[in-house]
């Protein structure tokens, strides 16, 4: 669990790091407008903020692969499939722990009746896998981390805006509605509409695996260039 | 034109992929304007990974078998995802294995509304499959066909590179051998009976010391013995300066073994080793240089024997470890195979036996017969 735990240090190297990832998504949850959902707006917006980190995070392997470090652990007894699990799972453990102390700090502010701690904490879960894999694949995408860090933020925001994260899906034209859901953004945001109004429910957990499902998906377009 | 090194793609991988990307899009754009219900994302998604794990996995069968089973099961929950079948389809069929999409087809046809244009898409996908299969099927033949002509390419520029450094060295050999031969002859032959003609002269002036020759004829006889003895000199120096300093024949090769330092080798040699050709003892001296080589770097050999058999009508060489193996086995390569070409073109035979603990080389050569030679 070598490349584990190097994930964790590298991580929280510098102190930009830190504040990216743990003082952000605290800050947001005290954001507590109600515009269309009866759920602070703090938590849609910190959907937007998953998508962030993960691409920080995800960029440790785009840093390991340009500064020909992958190169040297293939020399190592490490297995291409090895590193990239256990970069995966640090990823997730992160984002886990990010959720959970999200989520706790809500539940002590607004009250575990407004929150669903449970099920919030699955649908930000599947949805942190989901944009871990996005992370993934879009890295894969380019040579230089720079190029694709840059573009990143206008991408997510427009992920973010497509898939109903800052406003009711029903106001865009039907054939949007639809094509929307090729998305991670939208069933996120749909996820926390199930949340408000059917709590945990067999749409609840569909929603889930659609998710899981992105995630795979964007895991194996994106690995193989990267570990290849 | 030179193609990258880094190319990662050729054509038809692309082609195959833009067919998958295609095929799936088709499908989106049909889910939107058809349903747009939640369940076509997941089939999406579950073809996206199908697809993704047969770019990855492309000899995986069970990966076909999960496919087909995953639409056909999704048949039974939206009836009108039958036209994603297609892409099963036309993978089986690319695969070359058809059957394995079958278990999903049964399932699905329970479950599926059958038309006359679905068929008409899953035969059409099943023979896209089979093209692109056949093109693949082509581009490995002739990929193969081009390594393989590369490769012979390849050994024949290096043959060619070997035969003309061979052949400067032949010729040197024999101008060298032929000085020996000169050197040798000279001292045999003229070398001695001049020097019995000295040692007569020497006697016969002792003899005639007294005698009543006149001074001019002891003076002119003084000038002859002076001048046979002056020849003798010359000889004796042209013979010495004739004589090659370079190793020749038999006695290169022990030089070649007195060198090996790494492992003990044990050279015997049966037979009269003056009728061997001088491109025969190069042969020999670049066998002997190979099999040391191989058995120094395939084996852990303690003792290697090496044996020289030389018959009036053939020469046979051998050379072989002690047994002693490292447990990986060497693979014929260049020196080896231009070894062979090399007794080959000599007339002879050469072999090499790798069995498990065992390395030895062999090659036979025909002499040439002497002159009034009988059996």
């Amino acid at each position: 669990m070598i490349i584990f735990k190097y994930v964790f240090k590298r991580t929280i190297r510098s102190k930009l790091d830190i504040l990216m990832i743990l003082l952000l998504p605290v800050l947001l949850v005290f954001i507590s407008t109600e515009p269309w959902l009866p759920i602070p707006l703090g938590f849609q917006l910190y959907g937007i903020l998953i998508l962030f980190i993960s691409s920080k995070l995800c960029r440790i392997m785009m840093e390991d692969r340009e500064k020909k470090v992958v190169l040297r652990i293939s020399a190592a007894p490490i297995t291409p499939l090895r590193y990239l699990v256990e970069n995966l799972l640090a990823y997730t453990v992160i984002l886990g722990a990010i959720n959970g102390v999200v989520i706790t700090i809500g539940v002590f502010k607004y009250g575990i009746q407004n929150i669903y701690p449970l099920e919030m904490f699955l649908l930000l879960t599947a949805f942190s896998f989901a944009s871990i894999g996005l992370s993934i694949a879009w890295y894969s995408l380019f040579r230089s981390s720079d190029t694709a860090y840059s573009i990143l933020s206008g991408l997510y925001m427009s992920l973010a805006m497509l898939g109903g994260m800052l406003w009711p899906i029903e106001i865009m034209p039907d054939i949007i509605q639809r094509m929307v859901q090729i998305l991670p953004t939208y069933w996120f945001a749909l996820g926390m509409r199930e949340i408000v109004f059917e709590g945990f429910s067999k749409e609840f957990v569909f929603i889930l695996g659609i998710l899981i499902l992105f995630s795979i998906a964007f895991t194996l377009l994106g690995s193989r260039r990267r570990l290849g | 034109m030179v193609r990258k090194e880094t190319q990662k793609y050729d054509s038809l991988t692309l082609q195959l992929n833009l067919t998958r990307v295609c095929g799936l899009i088709l499908l989106g754009v049909h889910w939107m304007i058809t349903s747009g219900k939640s369940t076509g994302m997941l089939l999406l998604l579950g073809l996206l990974i199908f697809l993704t794990l047969c770019q990855y996995l492309p000899n995986n069968p069970w990966i076909l078998l999960g496919g087909g089973i995953f639409v056909g099961c999704l048949g039974f929950i939206v009836p009108t995802v039958a036209i994603s079948f297609s892409i099963p389809v036309f993978e089986g069929f690319l695969r070359n294995k058809p059957f394995w999409i079958l278990p999903g087809f049964f399932l699905g046809y329970f479950g599926w509304e059958i038309n006359l244009t679905l068929i008409f898409i899953l035969i059409f996908a099943g023979l896209l499959g089979r093209l692109h299969k056949t093109a693949r099927q082509e581009k490995d033949y002739y990929k193969y066909q081009w390594d393989r002509e590369r490769r012979s390419r390849y050994e024949t520029e290096g043959l060619n590179e070997e035969l003309l450094s061979l052949r400067q060295e032949v010729i040197e050999m024999t101008e060298l051998s032929e000085r020996n031969r000169i050197a040798q002859q000279l001292h045999d032959d003229v070398g001695h009976e001049l020097t019995g003609a000295v040692l007569g002269l020497q006697a016969f002036r002792s003899m005639m010391e007294d005698g009543r020759l006149q001074p001019s004829e002891k003076e002119l006889f003084n000038k002859i013995v002076e001048r046979v003895n002056n020849s003798s000199w010359i000889l004796r120096e042209t013979v010495h300066n004739m004589k090659p300093y370079v190793l020749l024949g038999i006695e290169n090769l022990n030089l070649l073994i007195k060198d090996f330092k790494d492992i003990p080798v044990n050279f015997k040699v049966f037979g009269n080793t003056e009728k061997v050709p001088m491109h025969y003892w190069i042969l020999l001296r670049t066998a002997l240089k190979e099999g040391l080589t191989n058995v120094l770097r395939h084996s852990k050999a303690s003792r290697v024997l090496a044996q020289l058999d030389i018959t009036p009508s053939v020469l046979r060489f051998s050379l072989e470890n002690d047994g002693i193996a490292l447990g990986r086995f060497f693979e014929e390569g260049m020196g080896i195979r231009s070894l062979r070409q090399r007794t080959k073109a000599y007339g002879g035979t050469f072999s090499v036996v790798k069995e498990k603990e065992h390395f030895r080389l062999v090659i036979v050569l025909p002499l040439p017969k002497e002159e009034g030679y009988h059996e």
